[in-house]
C-alpha cells in the first residue's frame, strides 16, 4: 500500500463518486486548492469511475428473498418479549432474595470459626471420597452424571469443534441421525425455538454424546448434549424438572426425556437458562 | 420513496403501540438492503450477515429510544451492526469447523477489471482487505454514508477514514488489477 499520503488527495479520494459530497466545504475547498493538478485530476477521473463500477456491482447484491419477512418477525418478537414473562421475572426475585438472605447470614456463620472448620474438614474428605469415587466410577461402564457433567464442562471451556456448521434444523437433525448420534425427540418449546449454529458427535469414554450448538438472540452460544441415559449410572429421572446450577463458572441443565439425558452448558445466566428450560 | 417519511430533526418520538411497530417495521424495511451488504462484505458468508441483519433489526426494536436524533437513524444502525459484527468474530473465535481445513479453502478470485465486476466478486474482493480497511470501504461503496458520517458509525477521527480510505482503495486496485 502507499504510505505516503497527502491531505487534499485524501481528501478528494473520500467523496462519494456519486457527487453526493460536492457541497460539503473541505471537499470543495481541496477541489480549488488541487485544480491546477492536472496529474492528480486524471488518477481521480479515473478512480471515480471505477468506484462508481465496484460500488454499483456492490449494491447490485440482493438479500435472500426471505430476508425482509424474517427481520420483521424477529422485530415483532423482540417487541413481545420487551415485558419479561412472570416465571422468569420471580426466579429473578427469588435470586435476589435467596443472595441477601445469605449476606444477613455471613456475620453470624462467620463468628462461628471452630464450626467452619469442621465443615471444611469434612468438605476436604468428602471431596477425597468423591475423587476416589469418580476414579473408581470411571473404570465402570457407566459414567456417574458428575462426570459427565465435568467433562462437557471442559469441552465448552477448551472450545467445541462441530462437524457441521448449518443453521438448518433439519439438516443437523439428518446428519445426527446418519451419524448414529443421540438425540432426544423433544427439546422444551424455547429451547427448541432457538437458532442453530451446527453439530458433532462426542466419544466420552465409550459412550456417544452428541452436541447441538443453538445461539440465543444476543449470538450467544448454548451448548446441548445428549446421551443415552443407559450410559449414566445416575441419570436424571424423567420425572424429575430440569435442574439448573452452576459448575466451573458455567450454567449447567441437566435432565432426562424417554431414554434420553440432555445437558445444556452455557455462559448465560441461571435465570436466563431457567427461563429455556420451563 | 421510503416507506416512512423521514422526520424533521426536532419531530418528536413516535407515539406508543401500533404506530410506533409500524413506524420501526418501515424503518427497517428502508435500511435492511444495505445494511445487509455491509454485514456481508464484513462477514463474507451470506447466512452470517442475515444473523447480523436480524440482530441489528431485533437491537432497533429494543432499543431505538436510544436514538435521540432521528436524522442519525441510518448511522445509528450501521454501528449497532459493525459493534455486533466485533461481538460475534468475538464470540465465535471459539468455534472452529472441520471444514476449515486448508484443502477445502474456495480459490482466491481471479484478478478482474472494476469495470466488470460483479455482485460477488465486489463482495469477495472487499472480503481480501484487513478488517478495519474493509470496514470504511464498503461503508463508502454503498454510497449510504458519507465520510463524516463513517467517522461517526465506526468511532474513528475524520482523518483517520480519509487516510484508511486511500490505503484500502491502493489495496483493492492490487487485488482487482495486478498489473497497474
Amino acid at each position: 500500500m502507499n504510505d505516503e499520503h497527502d491531505p487534499i488527495r485524501d481528501q478528494l479520494r473520500a467523496a462519494r463518486p456519486s457527487g453526493q459530497d460536492d457541497a460539503d466545504p473541505d471537499v470543495r475547498a481541496a477541489r480549488e486548492a488541487s485544480a491546477a493538478d492536472a496529474e492528480l485530476q486524471e488518477m481521480l477521473r479515473r478512480e471515480r469511475e471505477a468506484d462508481a463500477a465496484i460500488g454499483r456491482a456492490l449494491r447490485s447484491v440482493e438479500p435472500p428473498a426471505d430476508l425482509e419477512a424474517r427481520l420483521l418477525t424477529a422485530m415483532r418478537a423482540a417487541r413481545a418479549q420487551i415485558t419479561p414473562p412472570p416465571d422468569l421475572e420471580a426466579q429473578v426475585i427469588e435470586a435476589v432474595r435467596t443472595n441477601r438472605d445469605r449476606e444477613t447470614l455471613a456475620p453470624e456463620v462467620a463468628s462461628h470459626w471452630s464450626r467452619r472448620q469442621w465443615f471444611g474438614a469434612a468438605a476436604a474428605a468428602i471431596a477425597a471420597v468423591c475423587a476416589g469415587g469418580a476414579l473408581w466410577w470411571q473404570r465402570q461402564s457407566r459414567m456417574p452424571m458428575a462426570f459427565l457433567t465435568a467433562r462437557l464442562t471442559t469441552i465448552a471451556s477448551e472450545g467445541v469443534t462441530l462437524s457441521l456448521m448449518s443453521m438448518d434444523k433439519q439438516a443437523i437433525a439428518a446428519w445426527l441421525r446418519t451419524a448414529g448420534a443421540p438425540r432426544s425427540a423433544h427439546l422444551f418449546p424455547k429451547l427448541d425455538a432457538l437458532g442453530r449454529k451446527g453439530c458433532h458427535l462426542y466419544d466420552i469414554d465409550g459412550h456417544p454424546v452428541s452436541l447441538e450448538c443453538l445461539v440465543l438472540a444476543n449470538m450467544s452460544v448454548v451448548h446441548c448434549f445428549t446421551t443415552p441415559s443407559s450410559g449414566l449410572r445416575d441419570a436424571p429421572p424423567t420425572s424429575r424438572p430440569a435442574s439448573v446450577r452452576t459448575e466451573d463458572g458455567f450454567t449447567v441443565a441437566s435432565w432426562s426425556h424417554a431414554d434420553q439425558t440432555i445437558v445444556l452448558v452455557s455462559e448465560e445466566s441461571a435465570a436466563i437458562v431457567q427461563a429455556l428450560v420451563s | 420513496m421510503p416507506l416512512v417519511p423521514e422526520p424533521a430533526p426536532d419531530a418528536p418520538a413516535p407515539a406508543a403501540g401500533a404506530a410506533l411497530d409500524a413506524w420501526l417495521e418501515g424503518v427497517i424495511r428502508e435500511h435492511y438492503r444495505p445494511l445487509y451488504l455491509y454485514a456481508l462484505t464484513l462477514c463474507g458468508q451470506e447466512a452470517d450477515a442475515a444473523d447480523l441483519t436480524q440482530q441489528t433489526a431485533v437491537i432497533f426494536a429494543r432499543k431505538w429510544s436510544e436514538v435521540r436524533d432521528l436524522t442519525k437513524i441510518k448511522s445509528w444502525l450501521f454501528s449497532i451492526l459493525y459493534r455486533e459484527f466485533l461481538n460475534l468474530r468475538r464470540r465465535t473465535a471459539r468455534i472452529t469447523s472441520l471444514d476449515e481445513h486448508p484443502e477445502h479453502e474456495p480459490e482466491p478470485h481471479p484478478p478482474q477489471q472494476a469495470q466488470t465486476l460483479d455482485g460477488r466478486a465486489a463482495v469477495a474482493a472487499l472480503h481480501t482487505l484487513e478488517e478495519p480497511f474493509r470496514a470504511v470501504l464498503s461503508l463508502y461503496y454503498l454510497e449510504d454514508l458519507s465520510y463524516r458520517e463513517i467517522a461517526d458509525t465506526l468511532e474513528l477521527p475524520i482523518g483517520t477514514v480519509m487516510s484508511r480510505l486511500s490505503r484500502a482503495k491502493d489495496a483493492l486496485r492490487l487485488i482487482l488489477c495486478p498489473a497497474t
